[in-house]
């Protein structure tokens, strides 16, 4: 519980478990040879077959036996820092050996409930607790913290510490969406690995010697990390808290669910960590073929988008001329400004790259049958900064899915800075501009006639709206991203749809059926079936049968992969 | 299974219960009693209720002039216990808030600048018509920030919003300090300031 997303990684199970001996069976002698590249153990009597050269704890978890850990991730190397692990084995009974550190071999037995293991445990867990604070009540890491769960499974005594603690710093501040507690630091080197080996920017270190040591940032640098927010996720006590997060919810609170970010094109899956419509924070989900167990701390911080700045109601006019009105009302005069529209090459729909595929569609059919256009325009948040990593330049989670639309339904697809838009009459399917456009922004924006906007959060362009109506984010509705490698993610509802917004599936249904036009969409399932039926690329899939870590698009993966990210066993 | 059973019997009535009389003036006896004390008796409006003697010894109290005073150990109005310093005890830790099977306790948390203690409440709003008074917020509290020792119940209000009671409604009463709030002011449990 205390890391759902990121130390539960298990090797995957063995390919031909049918041919390895089944049922738990604690006689050696019965034991057929296991496969090749895997090994036979026996785990507290329990069988099991396990990949070669997997260490004690991983086997153990194969036959759900929890060898406790604070230092060892699945992920990173072996420190063998925290003696938690510890666990006895056949090869020398009565002595402890870690099990982070040991490997498999054939045969071997592992230990792990004697009472020289338990003692060991319960030793470990006091030792941690020596000089541990244990203000819990204030700590953010409480009730998903190691040190607690583990006192409560292997200790479960009390103190018997009479001496003073060591003070050591606190509140400082490492970067600016970590903060360290140092005296709650049970030095694991988790963070300082993690930043080694996985981000590769050495920010931080072990400085210090005994019960003076800590982790602070190399001198006259901080934790500036673009993916500084993992030493957070991975931090087993509450040493590490996140900045964006600290002190906003006690998570015992919030339910996690699962989801798709959408802060760039890679398409991280995250756990959306809700109490009733509002998102307190993301959480890397484990997807080993698209972020692995990471995420980068723009993502992380992305889903203020769904709570800051939110278009609540639909208003109509701008300026001092604005009213705002219920969605029924609001439908029946945008209907009325489009009607005139229909079928004039002064009307433009622009489509953003930020909309599900669903919502896409629906705006596609929508330009095509409806407004009678033969042509959209995409649009989108402006390219920033990537790497070779998790983060992708493209900051839109859906630019192959518009192409994908596009092609499908036959339709010209323009980027909306193209000088070929004349429009004074715009149809706008997301707030966000690219380019010369968001140059532009405001003033021509106010230049248009007709200015309907289906936005999220206010920006220039909502305000610039004849007819505004609220847009749902992707975690307030069912739907799926296509993300940069060509792979479909589905994810599903998390949280209520906030204020009067509806995704622009719902919003098209209304306007359609003002207008009298046939396209109708119950459903985001209903939207993507239609998709499905004209797409060759996604041959006739459907939304509820879509796997949650996503299904890589025939035709659609590159050629290629970034140099460290994670990819597709048996892709470049 | 045989199923024992036990075959009560009305006791047996004489003519001297059935008649009902002697029973009847006894009772009009004790409302005279006090018909003619409340009458002709004179009270001391000062003293306590459950200390009147002789002539105090009138029955009716008359509420809300005079009150009896609550047992010791009686459940009233929440506070805010505050520190030396006048804050609140309270370090939102909303462990009051979590076990309340009303749900009646809202808190937001803050961050102080500069004091040893790092977190407090920003919001501490108590809905005092949800809460059932079963005190387990006193009993979840960590910090003793958290008593029901005012002495009074909630009062009457006349709108529903009335009975929210906020950080500042709340924190009254004494303050409160233990020996391990050292840590909490900025020193060490040796009491030498903290030198981070």
């Amino acid at each position: 519980m205390a890391e759902p997303n990121t130390a539960t990684a298990s090797p995957a199970p063995p390919p031909s478990t049918a041919a390895a001996p089944a049922g738990p069976s604690t006689s050696a002698t019965t034991i057929a040879p296991a496969p090749e590249g895997f090994v036979n153990v026996v785990v507290d009597g329990k069988h099991a077959v396990v990949p070669q050269g997997v260490n004690l704890i991983e086997a153990a978890r194969q036959v759900n036996v929890a060898i406790p850990y604070f230092c060892y991730h699945p992920k990173l190397s072996i420190a063998g820092q925290c003696r938690m692990c510890l666990v006895e084995t056949s090869d020398a009974r009565g002595r402890l050996v870690a099990g982070c550190q040991i490997r498999v071999k054939e045969g071997l037995q592992i230990f792990t409930k004697t009472d020289l293991v338990k003692d060991a445990q319960r030793a470990s867990e006091e030792f941690h607790l020596v000089n541990h604070p244990v203000d819990c009540a204030i700590c953010d890491q409480s009730g998903e913290c190691k040190l607690q769960d583990y006192y409560v499974g292997y200790d479960a005594k009390p103190s018997r510490i009479a001496t003073y603690k060591v003070n050591k710093p606190k509140r400082k501040i490492f970067g600016p969406l970590v903060v360290y507690d140092g005296e709650r630091c049970i030095l694991c080197t988790r963070c300082v690995r993690f930043m080694n080996e996985i981000a590769k920017e050495p920010q931080i270190a072990m400085v210090g010697r005994g019960d003076h040591s800590e982790i602070d940032t190399v001198p006259g640098g901080q934790l500036d990390s673009k993916y500084s927010g993992n030493t957070v996720d991975i931090c087993p006590v509450g040493a590490l808290l996140n900045r964006d997060f600290r002190f906003t919810s006690r998570v015992w609170y919030l339910e996690n669910e699962r989801t798709v970010c959408d802060a760039c094109a890679n398409g991280c899956n995250v756990g959306a960590d809700v109490r009733a419509d509002e998102v307190y924070r993301y959480l890397p989900k484990r997807n080993e073929e698209v972020n692995d167990v990471w995420l980068c701390d723009d993502g992380r911080v992305s889903y203020h988008r769904a709570m800051d700045g939110r278009v609540e109601t639909a208003r109509i006019g701008r300026g001092d001329a604005a009213r705002f009105l219920s969605d029924e009302a609001a439908v029946q005069s945008t209907a009325e400004a489009l009607k005139p529209l229909v079928g004039s090459s002064e009307l433009a729909v622009l489509i953003s790259k930020t909309l599900t595929t669903e919502e896409m569609l629906a705006a596609a059919v929508f330009a095509r049958d409806v407004l009678g256009q033969k042509r959209i325009y995409s649009t989108g948040r402006p390219p920033g900064s990537g790497d070779d990593f998790l983060i992708r330049t493209d900051k839109n989670p859906n630019a192959p899915g518009l192409d994908l639309v596009a092609k499908a339904l036959g339709l010209e697809l323009i980027d909306a800075d193209d000088p070929k838009n004349h429009a004074q009459h715009l149809v706008m399917f997301g707030a966000e501009m690219t380019g010369d456009l968001s140059a532009r922004g405001q003033a021509m924006a106010q230049a248009l006639k007709t200015l309907v906007v289906l936005g999220v959060q206010h920006t220039p362009i909502t305000e610039a709206a004849t007819h505004l109506l609220p847009l749902s984010t992707h975690l307030e509705q069912e739907g799926t991203f296509l993300n940069y490698y060509g792979r479909l993610q589905r994810f599903r509802q998390a949280i209520p749809q906030r204020f009067d917004s509806m995704p622009a599936w719902a919003w098209v249904t209304r306007l359609s059926k003002a207008l009298g036009g046939q396209w109708l969409f119950e459903s985001a399932a209903e939207a993507f079936g239609v998709l499905a039926a004209k797409s060759a690329p996604l041959g006739g899939k459907s939304l509820e049968a879509l796997p949650d870590t996503g299904v890589v698009l025939e035709g659609l993966a590159p050629a290629e992969y970034p140099a460290r990210a994670p990819r597709p066993a048996g892709t470049k | 299974m045989p199923i024992d059973t036990v075959t009560i019997r009305e006791p047996d009535y004489g003519p001297r219960e059935r008649l009902y009389l002697r029973e009847l003036v006894r009772g009009l006896l004790i409302t005279s009693r006090h018909f003619f004390r409340n009458l002709f008796g004179e009270r001391d409006l000062n003293s306590e209720v459950g200390e009147r003697q002789g002539a105090n010894l009138i029955a009716t109290v008359s509420y809300p002039e005079e009150r009896r005073a609550y047992p010791p150990g009686y459940r009233g109005m929440h506070r805010l216990v505050p520190r030396e310093d006048g804050k609140p005890r309270c370090v939102a830790c909303y462990m009051c808030a979590t076990v309340c099977p009303a749900q009646c306790i809202y808190i937001e948390a803050g961050e102080y600048d500069q004091e040893g203690i790092e977190k407090y409440p920003t919001r501490f709003e108590i809905d005092e018509l949800r809460c059932i008074v079963c005190g387990f917020c006193v009993e979840a509290c960590p910090k003793d920030a958290i008593r029901m020792d005012t002495g009074t119940h909630s009062p009457a209000v006349l709108s529903r919003p009335l009975a929210t009671f906020d950080k500042e409604a709340l924190l009254k009463g004494p303050a409160v300090s233990h020996p391990t709030d050292a840590i909490t002011y900025g020193k060490s449990r040796r009491g030498e300031p903290l030198k981070h």
